[in-house]
């Protein structure tokens, strides 16, 4: 149980495209792992697919906003598809809701 | 054959059969009586017929024997007075051929001549002859005396009469100067002193009328007669080629008919007779002869006829009485069909009635009057039946629409008695519950129900009433009324029955009785009061074990009002089921009358499962299983109370973010207690994991090795509580200033986000800080 990693990340590269598709939770222990394993370099959008996310808590939502600033300066946007009406609403009622594909 | 008579009577109609039967009758009866009578008149006929052939034949015959026997007087006489003459004696010899003519001129015979011619007794066969001829006139006065040189050669018979003393008839033959058929009589003699033959007298006979005479015959139109020479010669014939020609021998071989040669040869010998000759190419049909010899002439006489032809008039009785069968059959069929359709007309016509009656259409009635007496019957019974039928078929229509009067009355009462049994389940995370109930009949005796007495106390009840149908369905809906009202006053279990029994057993004249099992739980402490007045054992079902709970049993409800009740108690664990049912689940019945029994019941109830309405569910398959396509004959009614509780349950993890995913597992499964929404689910974690996060990682030092966090759950009503405790510093977050969440995503501040999240999530939080413990409470609507 201790220590047990609760998110798998599979990147997908095209071009300035990089589309993560996580499996598991996004918590405080699971959430650095966007940080340090995503490569965000001479990337403008980077899509992230939630359909196996069951469970996305604020140390997530604060990774997903690193990111986000990690991005600005060239231009960079994050993008979160797939999600569950739970997590939408999760995103929507904390002021996350524009990084929501609609 | 009978078989075959049968359906041959069955499938043709009478006017048919009477027909077929009478004319066939009528038809063999003349025919026999015509044949019969054919038969007997034929032979009378043929014998008649015979008689007179025979009759004119032997006439015939006597007739010639007359003249020839005149004629042989003449000769004999004439012969007489020429042995007393002289040969030179010429006038005498005149005188004695003139008196013979005059004799033969008496006579009927026609008269051809008369002559005498004299020989010499030594040379008569060697032809040396001194020939003189006397021919004489019928007149007589011609007599003459010719020598006539060649008149031996012309006679053959000259050679062999002079022999005999006797009179010889000639064949016969043509006269050379008259052409006319005749016949030489004649006689040898001799003159006075002679001792010697030396003279013939002849007296030569004109044949040509009597051959007409004969040809001229006929009897009975095909019949003629015949005249026969001594050798056989036909006289006369009716066909002129064989008349003098042929011989009756000839014509035999000729006719191939080898009856004529028998014919012939009786006559040469004399004797007579009558010989019949079958398809006769003279008559194309069958001849019959009669012949007779004529005596002196050795001549024959031969009558042939048609035979058939006689009896036509018997053929054409034959066809007369056919012609009057025809006329009789003609009118029979009349008759027959004009009596038939007379009858068989009215059948007809009842027949018609009949079939529309059949159809359902009673306007038509028998009105005519009978032709008979048995259709008169038969109409009568006809009439009695369409009104017996009327009758009935009235009676059918208001019986038919009282059962469909009472059939909607009952499904009234089902809906009354249906919408009477508690449909809502109570929405509570204490308890779940299911009911059934399939009632044998419109309306059942069974029933079920449930209701809160107060906030936290719940009561169960089954029962059954004695009986099926609409008296139990009555009774039963006293006694749920009855129990559910008394209930209400939140008395102990046995001041209810009492009461209900009391009221129950008030005017019960028809000994209806109610067996009930009611329990009343409380909600918060899992205690059960419950009460059995003489119902059927709850199977109980907790973690551990599945078991029938055998409750001290009380008097059955509605017998005797002074019966006292016991209320017993029992404590449910949390997720015990409380499994009620009634005698048609025990006792339902399959094909082979076996009872579905409680073994099996226990076994399936093993199977119970958290979902109440599954579990109904599945017994009630199971009870369907064994009953198989029997029918159901008792109500089923079955009751699942599962409870929960609301125990408190608490848990302490070390303040660790490494312990996020033991701490949800857990409220995963502590959840399952109650009914919550997966929503509410979703959020408890949520706010869960945000409480417990900055607990872990600010509320204590790092060092701190006692850095613990209890979280207390229960349910307060309608919210799932989660309590929070720690003995970290102590901090309120409620105080916590809430990020501004319009900000730009650039702008945004890192931190604040999680307590944010949780009140936004919860329904409240309460904080409060006691014995130097912080402690968060989060609630959170089940429901949401």
């Amino acid at each position: 149980m201790e220590n047990e990693q609760t998110l798998k990340i599979e990147q997908f590269r095209e071009g300035d495209k990089l589309t993560c598709k996580l499996t598991g939770w996004l918590d405080p222990n699971t959430s650095p792992d966007l940080i340090t394993q995503i490569d965000v370099n001479g990337v403008s959008s980077l899509y992230f697919d939630m359909k196996n996310v069951e469970y996305v808590f604020s140390s997530g939502l604060r990774a997903l906003l690193m990111l986000q600033k990690m991005l600005e300066p060239q231009g960079g946007v994050v993008k979160i598809v797939n999600v569950s009406e739970n997590i939408r609403n999760i995103f929507e009622c904390t002021g996350f809701g524009n990084m929501l594909e609609s | 054959m009978k078989k075959w008579l049968n359906s041959w009577l069955s499938c043709h109609s009478l006017k048919f059969k009477l027909n077929v039967s009478i004319l066939s009758c009528v038809c063999v009866i003349f025919m026999v009586f015509v044949f019969l009578l054919s038969e007997k008149v034929r032979p009378i006929i043929r014998a008649q017929i015979d008689a007179i052939a025979k009759k004119t034949v032997e006439t015939y015959v006597a007739e010639f024997a007359h003249y020839a026997s005149d004629i042989e007087r003449v000769l004999l006489s004439a012969k007489n007075t020429l042995s007393q003459m002289e040969e030179s004696d010429t006038d005498s010899l005149e005188m004695v051929l003139n008196s013979a003519i005059r004799t033969v001129n008496s006579t009927d015979l026609d008269f051809a001549n008369a002559w005498v011619y004299v020989f010499s007794p030594e040379d008569v066969s060697a032809g040396n002859l001194h020939i003189e001829t006397y021919t004489s006139d019928k007149t007589a006065d011609s007599f003459k005396t010719e020598h006539i040189p060649d008149f031996y050669a012309r006679f053959p018979w000259f050679k062999e009469v002079p022999k005999e003393e006797k009179v010889y008839w000639s064949e016969p033959y043509v006269d050379t100067q008259t052409q006319k058929i005749v016949v030489t009589c004649l006689i040898p003699f001799k003159f006075k002193q002679q001792d010697d033959f030396n003279g013939l007298m002849a007296l030569t006979l004109d044949f040509s009328d009597i051959q007409q005479d004969i040809s001229d015959f006929t009897f009975y139109k095909t019949g003629k007669l015949m005249l026969l020479s001594r050798t056989g010669l036909y006289v006369t014939y009716p066909d002129p080629d064989v008349a003098l020609k042929l011989t009756i021998f000839e014509l035999a071989e000729k006719l191939k008919l080898p009856q004529l040669q028998m014919i012939g040869k009786d006559l040469k010998e004399g004797r007579s007779g009558q010989i019949s000759v079958p398809n006769s190419p003279v008559f194309n049909d069958t001849a019959v002869f009669y012949y007779a010899p004529i005596k002196h002439l050795n001549w024959g006489i031969c009558l042939v006829y048609a035979q058939n032809y006689l009896l036509k008039p018997v053929q054409q009785f034959q066809i007369v009485a056919i012609l009057l069968l025809l006329i009789c059959i003609a009118s029979l069929l009349f008759l027959i069909n004009w009596i038939c359709h007379k009858s068989t007309n009215q059948l007809t016509i009842l027949g018609n009635i009949a079939e529309q009656y059949g159809k359902g259409n009673f306007e038509q009635n028998f009105e005519d009057t009978p032709s008979s007496v048995e259709i008169g019957r038969l109409a009568g019974a006809l009439s009695g039946m369409r009104a017996d039928l009327l009758e009935y078929i009235q009676k059918e229509l208001h019986e038919a629409s009282e059962k469909q009067k009472s059939q909607s009355e009952l499904d009234i009462a089902r809906h009354i008695q249906k919408s009477a049994l508690a449909v809502k389940y109570p929405d509570n995370p204490a308890f779940n519950i299911a009911t059934m109930m399939i009632p044998a009949r419109q309306v059942g005796g069974d029933f079920y129900d449930f209701f809160f007495i107060d906030e936290h106390k719940f009561a169960i009840v089954i029962a059954d009433v004695s009986g099926k149908g609409i008296p139990a369905a009555l009774y039963m809906m006293k006694a749920l009324t009855l129990i559910r009202n008394i209930s209400k006053s939140g008395k102990d279990l046995s001041f209810v029955f009492q009461h209900v029994n009391e009221q129950l057993c008030e005017g019960n004249d028809t000994c209806m009785f109610v067996t009930a099992f009611m329990a009343v739980i409380d909600l918060e402490s899992g205690e059960a009061k419950y009460m059995n007045a003489g119902h059927l054992p709850p199977i109980i079902k907790n973690r551990d074990t599945t078991a029938f709970m055998y409750p001290q049993t009380n008097i059955v409800l509605g017998i005797s009002s002074k019966a006292v009740f016991v209320e017993e108690s029992m404590q449910l664990e949390p997720e015990t089921h409380v499994f009620l049912y009634t005698d048609g689940v025990t006792e339902a019945e399959n094909a082979q009358a076996k009872f579905y029994g409680d073994k099996r019941l226990l076994k399936v109830c093993q199977k119970l499962q958290d979902n109440p309405q599954n579990n109904i569910d599945l017994v009630l398959k199971d009870v369907r299983k064994f009953v198989k396509n029997h029918l159901q004959s008792d109500d089923i009614t079955m009751l699942d109370f599962v409870f929960y509780g609301n125990e408190s349950k608490s848990v302490t993890l070390d303040a660790d973010i490494t312990k996020i995913k033991e701490m949800i597992d857990y409220l995963k499964k502590d959840m399952d207690r109650f009914q919550l929404s997966e929503k509410a689910k979703f959020n408890v974690i949520m706010a869960a994991e945000e409480i417990f996060s900055n607990i872990a990682q600010y509320a204590y030092e790092p060092t701190d090795k006692n850095a613990v966090v209890t979280i207390k759950t229960k349910m307060e009503g309608e919210h799932y509580c989660l309590a929070f405790a720690d003995s970290g510093k102590k901090y309120n977050p409620l105080e916590n200033k809430e990020p501004d969440i319009l900000a730009k995503m650039s702008e945004r501040a890192v931190g604040g986000l999680g307590v944010f999240l949780t009140k936004k999530l919860a329904d409240k939080l309460l904080y409060s800080y006691d014995n130097g413990q912080n402690i968060l409470k989060i609630y959170i609507n089940r429901l949401v």
